[in-house]
């Protein structure tokens, strides 16, 4: 692996009980890039989300890993009403780091509250996280994948029903981490935001293009990325399709 | 005041209600801890199913002669077996777990209504608490140190499984249940056991909104309807089983009335 990237794939394909939904995937990251996965719905973004994070097998090829990863999952994998704080959900992101008969101890409860600090939530810790907005609950999942070590962190479209401000927020967490070091890949379907990361990668059921912003995102990358799909903006723009979802959240 | 102090202490001087009360103590208080989760996990009517499912295990182990705890284990094993048969031909859910155990309750029945009723039946039902012996304490004494520390090892983990950051925590869930399932049904029966499961447990939801405290006040709930229940029953001159079901569940129902100031949950 490249002494510099924190994850690569070769020639990855992933898929669903060896059916092959994304295939020949190549591209590497280093420490402190954001790499925005554009593709549309279907297009193999949350496949190869969850194949990073070890959820799937790789069919074919190969996934190499400097550091642990942390996912923030596209819908809130919490149960409604669960009893549980915001410091709580933090501190169960160390488990993966402690045998499972032992409860959580003073090094963890340290990381937890260091990692609920770097969010902006350390006031909210003994807030219960069903009441917290959708914006903090996104942050509080960072908070918990951070807490685990995870210094690779795998988003699966978290602005989906933030409003501006909660956005806003993550995006300026976003850039923090990876000003910190942390290697941050974004599953988006807007351009604009794709365009001020440090990089791109098309997907369309398999990859489409990698590389920096500019050299990536042309007219005719977007038309193999997203078809018929793409938008045209007066003034010459284009535009991802949005995504799909039912709740506005802030 | 003196005589109220008399009062609830007459039914203490009595060896049998003494060792009946601490076996529901001892049954009581896990059961109530392994509710929280039970509840937290929407899995209730798996609970109740347990409890029915072991009937005829109970039945049969009281005409053999063996200990109903046996009986009620190899009852939970066979209802646990008909439910994955179930699940495998095709049925979902609690649909599998209705056509699994309706008809161990029904065998349950044909065996304790054909021929020769087995001494107990109605202990079997409802539960005989002031029956218990020595074994019983240590059996339940057992069972409570066995689930209490499973619990209290495992927290972290059946915290972490409604956040989506581990796997499910059904299996052990179920496990525990089935153990305080087979303690409970020695002081309530098998038709009223589910209530120190469930009871506790759906008061101190209302009350608590983190899951620590949740099950503490669970435990102490149902610690509070053992003592209770005693006392109804000698005060009353009512079965002791149904008392101490009564004072499980009455808390759930007094909390259930609306007074939105006793609610401390987040809006979910």
């Amino acid at each position: 692996m490249n002494n510099e990237a924190l994850v690569e794939t070769i020639g990855l394909d992933a898929g669903y009980g060896g059916t092959v939904a994304l295939s020949d995937v190549n591209f590497s990251a280093a420490a402190g890039q954001r790499i925005a996965l554009l593709g549309p719905n279907g297009g193999g973004k949350t496949t190869l989300i969850r194949t990073l994070s070890g959820e799937l097998k790789a069919i074919e090829g190969s996934v190499n890993l400097a550091s642990e990863t942390g996912t923030v999952p596209q819908h809130d994998p919490a149960r409604d009403g669960w009893p549980a704080t915001a410091a709580d959900v933090v501190l169960c992101g160390t488990l993966d780091s402690i045998p499972w008969w032992r409860r959580p101890g003073r090094r963890q409860r340290k990381l937890a509250s260091e990692a609920l600090a770097a969010v902006g939530l350390a006031d909210h810790s003994t807030t219960t996280y069903g009441e917290l907005s959708g914006g903090q609950k996104r942050r509080v999942q960072v908070a918990s994948a951070l807490a685990g070590g995870a210094r690779i962190l795998l988003l699966d479209e978290p602005f989906a029903g933030l409003d501006a401000v909660a956005s806003r927020r993550l995006e300026d967490l976003i850039e923090r981490l990876a000003q910190n070091g942390s290697t941050i890949l974004i599953a988006t379907h807007d351009l604009e935001q794709a365009r001020s990361w440090e990089r791109v990668l098309c997907l369309n059921g398999e990859q489409i293009a990698f590389g920096e912003p500019d050299s990536v995102l042309t007219r005719t990358n977007l038309e193999l990325t997203f078809g018929s799909d793409l938008i045209e903006v007066p003034g010459g723009g284009l535009m991802a399709p949005p995504h799909h979802h039912e709740d506005h959240e802030h | 005041m003196i005589w109220i102090v008399d009062q609830l202490a007459a039914p203490w001087q009595s060896e049998l209600a003494a060792r009946g009360g601490l076996v529901a103590l001892l049954v009581g208080a896990p059961a109530a801890a392994i509710g929280c989760w039970v509840l937290l996990r929407d899995l209730p009517y798996a609970a109740e199913s347990l409890a029915h499912g072991m009937f005829p295990g109970l039945v049969a182990a009281a005409l053999i002669g063996i200990p109903p705890a046996i009986g009620g284990l190899v009852g939970l094993i066979v209802a646990a077996l008909l439910i994955i048969g179930a699940g495998r031909i095709g049925l979902a859910g609690d649909t599998a777990v209705a056509v699994a155990i309706t008809p161990l309750l029904g065998l349950g029945a044909l065996i304790a209504l054909a021929g020769t009723v087995p001494p107990g039946l109605g202990g079997i039902l409802f539960g005989d608490v002031l029956a218990a012996n020595s074994s019983d304490v240590l059996l339940a004494a057992l069972l409570a140190i066995v689930t209490l520390i499973t619990l209290r090892l495992s927290h972290w983990r059946l915290l972490a499984s409604g956040l989506g950051r581990a796997g499910s925590s059904d299996l052990l869930i179920l496990l525990l249940l089935a153990l305080a399932t087979v303690a409970a049904a020695r002081a309530l029966g098998a038709l009223l056991a589910v209530a120190l499961i469930i009871g506790p447990p759906v008061a101190a939801r209302t009350l608590c909104s983190r899951a620590t405290p949740m099950i503490i006040v669970a435990a102490v709930i149902a610690a509070i309807a053992a003592f209770t229940g005693i006392e109804l029953s000698w005060h009353a001159g009512i079965a002791a089983g149904p008392a101490i079901a009564l004072c499980a569940i009455l808390p759930a129902a007094l909390v259930s009335i609306p007074m939105p100031s006793w609610s401390h949950r987040g809006a979910s």
